[in-house]
């Protein structure tokens, strides 16, 4: 499948530009004047140069999923790990990659019911799943009854394992 | 690196009446923080901007300077939330250099994250030691002379010490003290700072010597480290700024139940297993250096703070802002810190257990300049209650300023009636000359001390160990927060049991590590640990620090695995001298 002016379904790197809104050089720059330090968004250093027409799609699969209660549909690279998708190119950093292989649990998410590492999930599988990641789990105005345990008997320090601990405990 | 003499050791040998000599191994270890090391690189002209997970972002902003040979003002670090470090994020490593060389020559940012594989080649370990100690004195206790004697390696081309004799100086009033260490340079990645570097290694190997005395002497090991107990420091003969060791023999064998111990290895056998209670005293300097700090004060009387330290999750975000609002006499929630950035007045690095002290005291010598001068902005300007009062007769508490006379009104107005948006103010803090220029000035010898306590269990036909309590009772100075406080504490005494257990890098004939993930290298998990108890004296130690408070992010972990090691003795007999300490060295 080619991606031609016809094709209307959003590359994650089209979504993420079009959320950033900005050129690689303007990005650059409102990076290093800005007063305060950035939450940078990684997606966003994918810049316009990074041109479509430069990659293969005939590879690239699509998926269906709902994403902390939002609908997506996307295309991606099948290689894509889980995690990857959610920090890379979905800005949902919450789930840590803190070793890759399955050990640790810092990339702990919902996929349904389950509780998986999304460094062992290929994207692709999350296709007609629901999945829930650590910013799915209370709100900004109401904490989780997780997250108000954690925080009353101070159960974290550096806060990296929070979607292990909190997933662990969900 | 060190090497220490004081009286005459071997003379000192000679005349006694008893000895003990024991060598000592610890394998190499790995940190492991949570995030593993990463970068982002990105050149504005000829200006760099880093995001890293750094222990020290003025380091880093130097140490990248001098790469790229341009004056750090045009070297951006930023690291707000760091995900663990224990001293690998200290150190200055290559991907740090090589994100800003590759994201120059590309004209695009650069992101590097390293693997955790990488973890174990490229951000540093603690180095395995070989130490050998003798402890010689009288059959009544009191210990004449100690030889400690330490062999590690270092790289070939940086030249880090793992100093596992630092607390020898400092622990026991012992009057003939020989010190030494030896390093051969390999070629391995170079070992690195790692908590509590030097009294790690170190205090398993003279605490469980000091127990080994203690037992050939059959004395009860409390009642030994008492008879040998320093009144001032033995290695400078500075008195201490204030050491309350004895209280926390006290309160921990009061808590733990010392007294329910049985001297006798092997006698205590609870459901067919062997119990064990063994205990180490701990140690850790108390480390200050100086920085700077911008206070800025808005019409609605928030209270910004800004300055170049960072949080490796050990609650600095919460801990400054806390010293920031009791300095100033305003609620905790009318401070907004700013940390993690070199573009905020220089600070200092997150090592040494440090920080607090270094910070905190800079943090409130600003503030008081500051209240200092916001009140006399008060008492000249002629709408304020308080015009042409005497600044004495007037205090800061919940963000009024009251005065003697009963007039009190809210702090922000005096922002707003300048007609100014806010009110800056920075200072500078020196504190002696390099490094942690603090004690070198001082007239005091300032440490941290401690007692941990453990009980362990242990099958006999399989030797599986388990530790159903640690107690550890620490004088730390002030507890600026006792929540953060204690985690961190319990923190260090978990990687105590680690060290004790579970941890050991293992290499190869060529030098490679054949454990390099999560899976092999075992850190300690919510299973391993059972009870673990904290408490602490909470006296302020004024002659060290502006809020009494000292570090306690590595205190924890210094006597852990001796006090495991002893209570393993206590349990079964077997003195083990080689970490960690696995089921079949008990079989």
């Amino acid at each position: 499948m080619n991606n031609t002016e016809e094709n209307k379904e959003l590359w994650p790197e089209e979504k993420s530009l079009m959320k950033a809104e900005i050129s690689r050089r303007k990005f650059i720059t409102s990076a290093t004047l800005a007063a305060v330090g950035l939450a940078l968004a990684p997606y966003a250093t994918l810049a316009a140069e990074t041109s479509n027409k430069s990659l293969n799609f005939a590879s690239f699969v699509e998926i269906n999923t709902t994403i902390n209660g939002q609908k997506m549909k996307m295309k991606i690279d099948p290689r894509t790990s889980l995690l990857d998708l959610l920090r890379e190119q979905l800005g949902l950093t919450g789930s840590k990659k803190g070793c890759n292989q399955g050990a640790c649990g810092a990339c702990t998410v919902h996929m349904g019911k389950d509780r998986i590492n999304s460094c062992l999930t290929l994207a692709a599988q999350i296709d007609g799943k629901e999945v829930t990641t650590i910013e799915g789990i209370g709100s900004e105005t109401e904490f989780h009854p997780i997250q108000v345990a954690f925080m009353e008997n101070d159960g974290y320090q550096c806060g990296y394992c929070i979607p292990r601990s909190d997933y662990v405990c969900h | 690196m060190l090497q220490f003499e004081m009286g005459a050791f071997a003379e000192a040998k000679n005349n006694a009446a008893t000895s003990i000599e024991a060598s000592y191994t610890i394998p190499s270890e790995h940190h492991n923080p949570m995030e593993i090391s990463n970068c982002i690189a990105l050149w504005d002209g000829d200006r760099l901007t880093v995001y890293d997970a750094t222990q020290g972002v003025n380091n880093y902003q130097a140490c990248t300077a001098w790469c790229f040979e341009t004056d750090p003002k045009n070297v951006r670090v930023i690291s707000k939330y760091i995900g663990g470090g224990f001293g690998c994020k200290g150190s200055y490593w290559s991907h740090t250099v090589l994100a800003a060389m590759a994201a120059k020559m590309l004209d695009r940012p650069v992101k590097i994250n390293l693997s955790r594989e990488d973890m174990f080649t490229a951000a540093g370990h603690r180095p395995r030691t070989l130490q050998n100690i003798t402890i010689s004195g009288g059959q009544d206790g009191k210990v004449t002379g100690i030889q400690h004697k330490t062999n590690s390696y270092t790289n070939i081309e940086q030249k880090y010490f793992e100093s596992c004799g630092n607390l020898t100086r400092v622990l026991y009033d012992i009057p003939n003290m020989s010190v030494s260490h030896e390093y051969k340079p390999l070629n391995l990645p170079s070992p690195v700072y790692m908590r509590a570097p030097g009294e790690a290694p170190g205090s398993f190997e003279l605490e469980s010597a000091m127990d080994e005395y203690a037992a050939k002497i059959k004395m009860d090991p409390i009642e030994f480290r008492l008879k040998n107990y320093a009144e001032v420091c033995p290695f400078d003969k500075k008195p201490w700024s204030l050491k309350k060791l004895r209280e926390c023999y006290a309160k921990g064998a009061e808590i733990f139940g010392w007294d329910q111990r049985k001297q006798e290895p092997k006698t205590n056998m609870r459901d067919g297993k062997l119990i064990g209670y063994g205990m180490a005293t701990s140690t850790y300097p108390a480390n200050r250096a100086g920085g700077a700090v911008k206070l800025i004060m808005d019409a609605n009387g928030i209270l910004t703070v800004q300055t170049a330290v960072q949080d490796i999750g050990t609650g600095t975000w919460t801990v400054m802002g806390q010293i920031a609002a009791d300095a100033m006499g305003i609620p905790s929630e009318k401070v907004n810190m700013e940390l993690g950035d070199t573009d905020f007045p220089q600070g200092f690095v997150s090592g040494g257990s440090n920080l607090t002290a270094t910070a905190g005291s800079y943090i409130i010598i600003a503030v008081k300049k500051f209240k200092e001068k916001l009140l006399q902005l008060s008492v000249a300007q002629e709408k304020s209650p308080h015009y042409q009062s005497s600044v004495a007769d007037l205090s800061i508490k919940e963000g009024m300023v009251e005065a003697t006379n009963g007039k009190s009104e809210p702090i922000a107005n005096i922002i707003s009636r300048s007609g100014k948006d806010s009110y800056e103010f920075t200072d500078t803090s020196q504190v002696g000359k390099g490094g942690f220029g603090y004690k070198k000035e001082a007239p005091y010898s300032s440490h941290s001390f401690g007692v941990i306590f453990a009980e362990v269990e242990i099958d006999p036909d399989l030797g599986v160990i388990t530790v159903p309590r640690l107690t550890g009772v620490f004088d730390v100075g002030k507890i600026i927060n006792s929540k953060t406080g204690k985690s961190q504490l319990y923190g260090g005494m978990v990687w105590g049991y680690g060290m004790a257990l579970l941890e050991k890098t293992d290499y190869n004939p060529e030098g490679r590590v054949v454990n390099a993930d999560l899976a092999e290298y075992h850190v300690p998990v919510n299973a391993d640990i059972r009870e673990l108890t904290v408490e602490y004296i909470d006296e302020p130690d004024y002659n060290f620090s502006e809020h009494g408070g000292r570090g306690i992010g590595e205190i924890g972990i210094v006597g852990t695995a001796a006090a495991i090691a002893n209570a393993v003795y206590n349990a079964t007999g077997k003195r083990v001298r080689d970490l960690p300490i696995t089921m079949d060295k008990l079989i």
